[in-house]
């Protein structure tokens, strides 16, 4: 038992959890106390030890299944011996063949998947370790990794020969015994293909990939939610960063009268000092962002992020714009993110998909809001720049950025296309404070920090 | 915490016994946490029976239960334990006379510090120590159950003041020392999750995520509460929760919120979940407008079951 428990420990280790030494000793003392024939005991135990964050879940519950429950030996226990019989022919068929099949390949016919995990540990553990020798190894181990692959994919149509060939049997059972042999090789070859899955625990050369790294504008579909999720992690760290600056820093001035009242309880002894609190909120934030479908997610999250943020802010707005600004601060208060966005299109009549002008769109925001920039208003645009070769019309910009406390602007863009033909980011520059490049939430999150600090 | 509960089974038993229906895994976790004196870590959406499992806990094994709050700038003052400054000050004022006849014999200020700094004791002593929650549950001396209600609405700073507790059992105070507990308590901590918990603890801890529970154990649970309920009813409006669960809402219904519905549809005296019923309790069931609004444009997805 403490083996399979230590081993189970390493393949999770490898899904990329992190177990540490006393989490391994917590989960064999929790053995000792329930029932280990109980599944659901013998889980929980390994699970309220090993598991450290929800997210981590799914990964330990795939490994589990992986490790502890082979779905095929359930499926084979249920059918006959007939059955049974056939694939032991098939086995001796394949101890038999030329092509000298593995003993750990054969092991999974057998329904010992085991053997594979064992041998995906071994090769990943010296494939990750620096030593030189381990390395050689390693290569090796990832070579073993190959030609087990190979011998698996061949085993797939050896047996769909085997089982067309075994007319004895009726077809619904030839037809069974290929499918179940084709779940056990396919699952092993999934093990073999395995990845770390955890939250952290990403190995370098796949740091590139990570969520917080990836350009927004090549997000896919099934990227959104882990992003928002991403987002609001972003969030949470910089309240705590937030608090525990404020706290630091409470020491500002004296607060004279809420002291003179605690000392009352003191016999008028000024026991304790009493500190004024810091202002918590800073000015106005006023977002405007370019919704043309290039910069769509960009914004999306950089206002998301803002408003998870909004008890830092007095106040925040929302405008986007594509030809023309319109106000969309009332349906992120009340929607999730996308319903908002489509709400506001929608009750807009922003018409997606038309190109950009950056010129009119500061104008009519000017004209429609520009009251609203006063001189505690921090004004962030979110924008490309591509504004397609209509005119910039600088001077409702000058006028804004004038008004406003401090004017960013995020780019999505690389910097080295500021400054091609039909990019009007180099025009507007000279009347930001600053004009920062911001295609991933990483960036997201670094301009967002100094924003909020 | 000295345990009267043998076995996990037994667990769910206990909690049955005080109208809380456990799932074997939240039954197997609590156990493990009485028998390897671990706090256990209670994680899931808000309402789903975090907190409730305590007090149901402790209901049932008849212990106290101690109640630790947290929110932002919770101090050890407010957690572990404060000096009555005022009990001092009025015992330095009622005993002046004692202080002057102490001094009496000193010629300098010098010597007559060194007379009182030999009483100090006298006055950081545990007469004078105010025990809040944490100290209070390891110094009760009977059994209990210590229950850190949303630890992560705390500052970090106060998860490294639980840390010393939460390991050892132990909370050293520099007036008086190491002061061990006379019982160990069973320690729960919830947490919506609102911001990360640092490893040190979570290293401590059991881990238990307690989810939105199955449709079965949901039905359980109403009936438990309400057995006069139609089993039927209560089957369908476990349906409908379940499929506004899916929707894409600011606040999904959880428990405690489904319990508030069968409240409602008791009081309301309806018999039926449908279009009508439905409309008029939606707001017991979701927070927000926006998330109203959405329900009721998707009526027919959410009472596709009822």
């Amino acid at each position: 038992m403490v083996n399979q428990v230590r081993e189970f420990c390493n393949l999770l280790k490898l899904r990329g959890l992190m177990v540490t030494p006393n989490s391994l000793n917590g989960a064999l003392e929790a053995l000792s106390w329930v029932d280990t024939l109980d599944l659901d005991q013998f889980k929980t135990a390994l699970l309220a030890n090993l598991v450290q964050h929800p997210l981590d879940m799914d990964c330990f519950e795939a490994a589990f299944t992986d490790y502890f429950l082979s779905q095929n030996n359930m499926q084979l226990e249920k059918e006959d011996q007939f059955f049974k019989a056939n694939l032991k022919d098939f086995i001796d068929q394949v101890k038999k063949s030329e092509e000298n099949f593995d003993a750990v390949i054969i092991g999974v016919l057998e329904g010992k998947s085991r053997g594979v995990m064992q041998l995906l540990i071994e090769a990943e553990e010296s494939f990750l370790t620096h030593d030189a020798e381990d390395h050689k190894k390693g290569k090796g181990g990832q070579k073993k990794k190959n030609t087990f692959k190979k011998q698996l994919k061949m085993m797939i149509d050896l047996a769909e020969d085997f089982s067309a060939r075994s007319f004895h049997m009726p077809q619904q059972k030839r037809e069974k015994l290929a499918e179940i042999i084709r779940q056990q090789l396919e699952e092993a070859m999934a093990l073999l293909d395995n990845k770390p899955q955890g939250r952290d625990k990403l190995l370098p050369w796949e740091k590139e990939n990570t969520i917080s790294t990836i350009n927004f504008a090549q997000l896919r579909e099934a990227d959104i939610s882990k992003v928002k999720e991403e987002v609001n992690i972003l969030a949470r760290k910089l309240k705590n960063k937030l608090a525990q600056k404020q706290k630091r820093s409470a020491k500002g001035k004296i607060d004279i009268k809420a002291m003179v009242r605690q000392s009352a309880a003191y016999g008028g002894v000024p026991f304790k000092l009493r500190w004024k609190q810091h202002k918590k909120t800073k000015g106005k934030i006023i977002a405007i962002c370019d919704v043309s479908s290039s910069v769509s997610y960009a914004a999306q999250f950089m206002i998301l992020l803002l408003y998870l943020l909004q008890s830092r802010f007095s106040k925040i707005r929302s405008f986007v714009f594509i030809r023309q600004a319109y106000e969309i601060t009332s349906f992120f208060e009340s929607w999730p993110l996308e319903q908002a966005m489509l709400k506001a299109i929608d009750s807009h009549k922003i018409r997606m998909g038309q190109p950009s002008n950056y010129g009119s769109s500061f104008n009519s925001f000017l004209k429609d809001y520009g009251s609203a920039v006063t001189p505690d208003t921090t004004l962030i645009i979110m924008g490309d720049g591509q504004n397609n070769f209509n005119a910039p019309q600088i001077e409702g910009f000058k006028t804004l950025s004038e008004r406003a406390a401090k004017t960013y602007w995020l780019n999505p863009e690389e910097e080295k296309f500021w400054y091609s033909a039909s990019n009007v980011s180099k025009e507007y520059k000279p009347f930001c404070d600053q004009m920062i490049e911001c295609a991933t939430l990483e960036q997201l999150g670094e301009f967002t920090e100094k924003l909020v600090f | 915490m000295e345990s009267k509960v043998d076995h996990a089974n037994e667990v769910v038993e206990h909690l049955a016994s005080q109208g809380y229906v456990a799932s074997q895994d939240i039954a197997t976790t609590v156990f493990l946490g009485m028998k390897m004196q671990k706090p256990i870590l209670v994680e899931g959406p808000a309402g789903v029976g975090k907190t409730e499992l305590a007090k149901a806990l402790s209901k049932a094994l008849e212990v106290d239960l101690i109640h630790l709050q947290c929110y932002e700038g919770l101090d050890e003052s407010k957690a572990i334990y404060e000096w009555e400054y005022a009990k001092q000050l009025l015992y330095t004022q009622m005993l002046k006379e004692k202080i002057h006849e102490l001094v009496s014999d000193s010629s300098n200020l010098k010597d007559s510090i060194e007379e009182l700094s030999k009483q100090e004791d006298a006055f950081f002593s545990k007469h004078f120590l105010l025990p809040r929650p944490l100290l209070k549950s390891i110094t009760l001396g009977r059994p209990n159950i210590l229950l850190i209600d949303e630890i992560d609405k705390s500052d970090p700073e106060f998860e490294a003041y639980l840390l010393e507790v939460l390991s050892s059992f132990e909370i050293t105070i520099p007036e008086l020392g190491k002061i061990e507990a006379t019982s160990i308590p069973l320690v729960f901590l919830t947490s919506n999750n609102s911001r990360d918990l640092s490893d040190a603890l979570k290293r401590r801890c059991l881990h238990l995520y307690v989810d939105f529970p199955s449709n079965d154990l949901e039905a359980q649970i109403v009936a438990s509460r309400f057995p006069d309920l139609d089993t039927e009813l209560i089957a369908s409006m476990v349906d409908a929760i379940s499929n506004i669960r899916t929707l894409d809402i600011k606040k999904k219904p959880s428990i405690a919120e489904t319990l508030d519905w069968a409240k409602a549809l008791i009081s309301l005296q309806i018999g039926d979940i449908n279009h009508e019923s439905l409309t008029k309790t939606l707001g017991v069931i979701c927070k927000y407008q926006s998330d109203i609004e959405q329900v009721h444009n998707q009526m027919e997805e959410v009472l596709k079951d009822s």
